[in-house]
């Protein structure tokens, strides 16, 4: 059996470099979105994986000492041991690791729930078949019960999607088109919890989850602009900014100053400079030299080891800049961006 | 005499046995105290008084989420819309929404907590209530087996709302029971009808032995038992070991995700699974009709649990089989449950002694290291508001003896070497009945004959999409 999750979650760890505290993977995994989680995310490759492995605080302990015993983990410089090293390493696990799409966890959950909820209830329609609705989802039962209201020629367009989904998990192909398929519940075939799928793949259960994960990520991303499918994402938002920071950008759009912007929104300092490296992070095009010195980018730049994002060293090099434009700086450059 | 209404709203051509006097008594507008055995058609009892007099909202009150989400799925599916419900899963604008236009619906499910809600209370007061109905109702006495703290003020609420007409439902309700029921919710000279616990379909056997070899002696069992079967288990990981060690078996518990607790239930309606091992979170309102057997791996808490699982077991009437695997000592697992449920003594002493010096509730659950929706901390913060120190302690002390004592009784029916159903109907104070196949004690049970299910091997995933979306 496989269990490439724990290749995952070492994966992670190792990603971090020894840079970031246990706590700060914790509140990566569990989806945080508070500033500082957010950039650890961002500049540790951790992005796939924000959201996906929601625990509590005694569950992540008990895995830590797991991974400890097996000696995996030196928890004193949260760091891989080489035998860790070695089972974060196959290119299964970091294939698994990049495709799980914790950016755009809300949007695939969501829209997973509409198309299986929906799927279930107009093919069991369709067969005249009482059903046991596989998703409990107020939002998602009200949105489909919705859909169905409309009047469409709905077997042609079941039929497309059928065709859809096809062709976007042949691209893909399996394991993760197996995992995605055996969720869905038709009229007569119930979906598979992910034992069960486990046991198709020979796979441990949380490894067959997070096949499911990958696969669906992955098939949404896959999907034509112009498929019939993407009508189950209408009103979702795949943007990573949270809400608040694009409150910012859009008075930023408007020509507003950092100082407009604090004072029309009332928020502190600290809070719209968050919303400023969020920008520095997502965006396409961001005006650096506004808020940094060229001078001081390029010398940032030249500073930084190559393998690390840890702010101090710079910080204290440096004297003259504050740890808000460091990492403004160090947004752009993990962006691929380079001013030497 | 309501024939007529039954075949028209559930398309049934006659009554079960004893539901109708129960919606005779209704009817006429009898306070009313029911007693039926799991699946023996009780929702039927409270909603079809609704359709006969058309005199205004039924209020049902339940005490699980998942006990109201199935009621509601069923209401719904025979096209019945005026329904709706109250419970922690709704938004407040939705709440606002059900609140004003009361008048909509039929029936209105929710949990005590939402009853006992200031402008919940407020706006039943308002409006026309047919009958108040509460389901599973012995949670409401401490003597029961489930008691709920959330239930010992419906009797008040009851009062609030104008006191209407009221019917109190349950499977299980020894005689201390019954009257608590009675008195708390205030009951006036109620017509009650008692059900015998007896499921004369189900055969019952105990086997004992030692502790080493009941894996080995499940697995063969397994073999031998008609399916589909449950498994009773204590625990979560237990569930999912022995699942995991059986053939065609899935596992069920309180820790699974909502989708995946779904699959499971669907495969198990469907047939397309056979074996079901499970913690006690499984089977509160799952209708399905041909479970086969029913077999516990630990001892149950309680007679009346024990009784409402094994009831599981041959709804549809045919012949079904209760075993129960019994090693010394299985009771230690639930004495430790227990324990678990109820705060220690330091710790109760501790709470009130920094409540006492000002320490606000939320430090002291921090201090006492409990989750804020453990059971046991709600516990502990209802106490801390109705008693003095002493009395808790003494309250505490006086339900674990209680539970112990249930739980010796329990026990007893696995020592026992005289009838088994006798045991059981004098528990709950019924006549002996002498039937052919009975228990182990009485003669010997044999399982009948298995086809064995052979399984569809995986499908390439193409298929199996093409299978689900198929108009064929």
């Amino acid at each position: 059996m496989v269990h490439l999750a724990d290749g995952v979650l070492l994966l992670a760890i190792k990603r971090l470099n020894g840079e970031r505290s246990e706590r700060s993977l914790f509140h990566v995994l569990n989806g945080k979105r508070s500033a500082t989680t957010l950039q650890d995310a961002f500049f540790y490759d951790l992005e796939p994986v924000f959201g996906q492995f929601p625990q509590t605080t005694y569950m992540y302990e008990t895995t830590l000492k797991t991974l400890e015993k097996r000696g995996w983990l030196d928890r004193k410089r949260f760091q891989l041991t080489e035998a860790g090293e070695l089972i974060s390493s196959p290119e299964a696990v970091e294939d698994l690791f990049n495709r799980l799409g914790g950016q755009r966890r809300d949007y695939n959950a969501t829209t997973w729930k509409r198309l299986s909820l929906f799927v279930q209830t107009f093919m069991s329609r369709e067969h005249a078949r009482t059903f046991y609705p596989v998703q409990a989802d107020r939002p998602a039962e009200q949105w489909v019960k919705q859909l169905l209201r409309l009047d469409r020629e709905w077997k042609p367009l079941m039929q497309t999607f059928h065709q859809e989904i096809e062709q976007a998990l042949e691209r893909i192909g399996d394991p993760y088109a197996t995992a995605v398929v055996y969720r869905f519940t038709g009229a007569f075939e119930t979906g598979l919890t992910y034992e069960q799928i486990a046991g198709l793949l020979d796979v441990d259960a949380e490894t067959a989850r997070l096949y499911f994960l990958a696969g669906w990520n992955e098939l949404l991303i896959q999907l034509p602009e112009d498929a019939k499918l993407r009508g189950f994402t209408y009103g979702l938002s795949s943007d990573q900014m949270t809400f608040s920071a694009h409150e910012s950008y859009e008075l930023f759009l408007k020509g507003y100053s950092f100082q407009q912007v604090q004072a029309t929104r009332r928020l502190r300092t600290s809070t719209i400079e968050d919303h400023v490296v969020e920008l520095a992070m997502y965006l396409d095009v961001f005006p650096l030299e506004q808020f940094v010195a060229m001078e001081d980018v390029v010398t940032i730049e030249k500073l930084r080891q190559p393998t690390s994002w840890a702010l101090k060293p710079i910080f204290e090099e440096m004297g003259s800049v504050s740890y808000f434009q460091i990492r403004l700086v160090f947004a752009r450059l993990k962006r691929g961006e380079t001013f030497v | 005499m309501y024939e007529s209404t039954l075949k028209r709203v559930f398309g049934y051509d006659s009554f079960r046995p004893g539901q109708h006097d129960i919606i005779h008594a209704a009817v006429e507008g009898q306070d009313v105290l029911a007693v039926m055995p799991t699946g023996a058609g009780k929702s039927l009892t409270f909603q079809l008084p609704s359709y006969i007099k058309n005199a205004g909202l039924t209020v049902i009150v339940s005490p699980l989420l998942s006990l109201i989400e199935d009621q509601m799925l069923h209401i719904r599916e025979r096209g019945e819309r005026g329904v709706a419900r109250l419970t922690s899963m709704e938004s407040s604008e939705e709440k606002n929404e059900i609140i004003s236009q009361l008048k909509k619906y039929r029936f209105l499910y929710l949990s005590p907590e939402q009853l006992a809600v200031p402008y919940v209370t407020r706006a039943l007061a308002n409006v026309n209530i047919q009958m108040l109905v509460i389901d599973e109702a012995h949670c409401i006495s401490q003597w029961g087996h489930e008691f709920r703290p959330e239930y010992a003020r419906l009797g008040e609420l009851r009062k609030q709302i104008g006191s209407p007409q009221c019917m109190a439902v349950t499977a299980t309700a020894p005689e201390s029971v019954k009257q608590d029921i009675i008195e708390k919710l205030a009951l006036f000279s109620p017509e009650q009808f008692v059900h015998s616990a007896n499921r004369p379909e189900i055969r019952l056997i105990v086997e004992r032995l030692e502790k080493e070899k009941k894996l080995e002696r499940l697995k063969e069992l397994m073999k031998e038992i008609p399916k589909p079967a449950v498994v009773y288990t204590a625990t979560r990981r237990e569930a999912e070991a022995l699942a995991f060690e059986l053939e065609d078996a899935l596992f069920y518990h309180g820790g699974m995700s909502t989708e995946d607790r779904r699959l499971v239930q669907s495969q198990f309606l469907r047939n397309e699974v056979t074996v079901m091992v499970c913690t006690s979170a499984f089977g509160m309102g799952v209708n399905k009709n041909n479970v086969r057997s029913v077999v516990h791996y630990q001892l149950p808490a309680t007679v009346e649990a024990y009784m409402q699982e094994i009831g599981r077991a041959g709804r549809d009437g045919q012949p079904a089989f209760a075993v129960l695997l019994y090693a010394d000592g299985d009771e230690r697992i639930q004495q430790f449950l227990i324990d678990g449920q109820y705060p220690k003594d330091e710790d109760i002493r501790l709470a009130y002694f920094e409540r006492e010096n000002g320490t606000s509730l939320q430090q002291v659950q921090r201090m006492l290291r409990m989750n804020e929706e453990d059971p046991k901390f709600l516990l502990l913060k209802q106490l801390l508001s109705e008693r003095s120190l002493q009395e808790t302690l003494d309250w505490v002390k006086e339900r674990k003896r209680d539970r112990y004592r249930q739980l010796g009784q329990m026990m007893d029916y696995a020592l026992i070497r005289t009838c088994r159903r006798d045991y059981l109907l004098r528990y709950f104070s019924e006549p002996t009945i002498d039937q052919k196949e009975c228990c182990d004690v009485c003669g010997p049970v044999h399982f009948p004959d298995t086809p064995t299910i052979v399984r569809k091997n995986v499908t390439e995933w193409k298929i199996r999409l093409t299978q689900i979306f198929s108009f064929e």
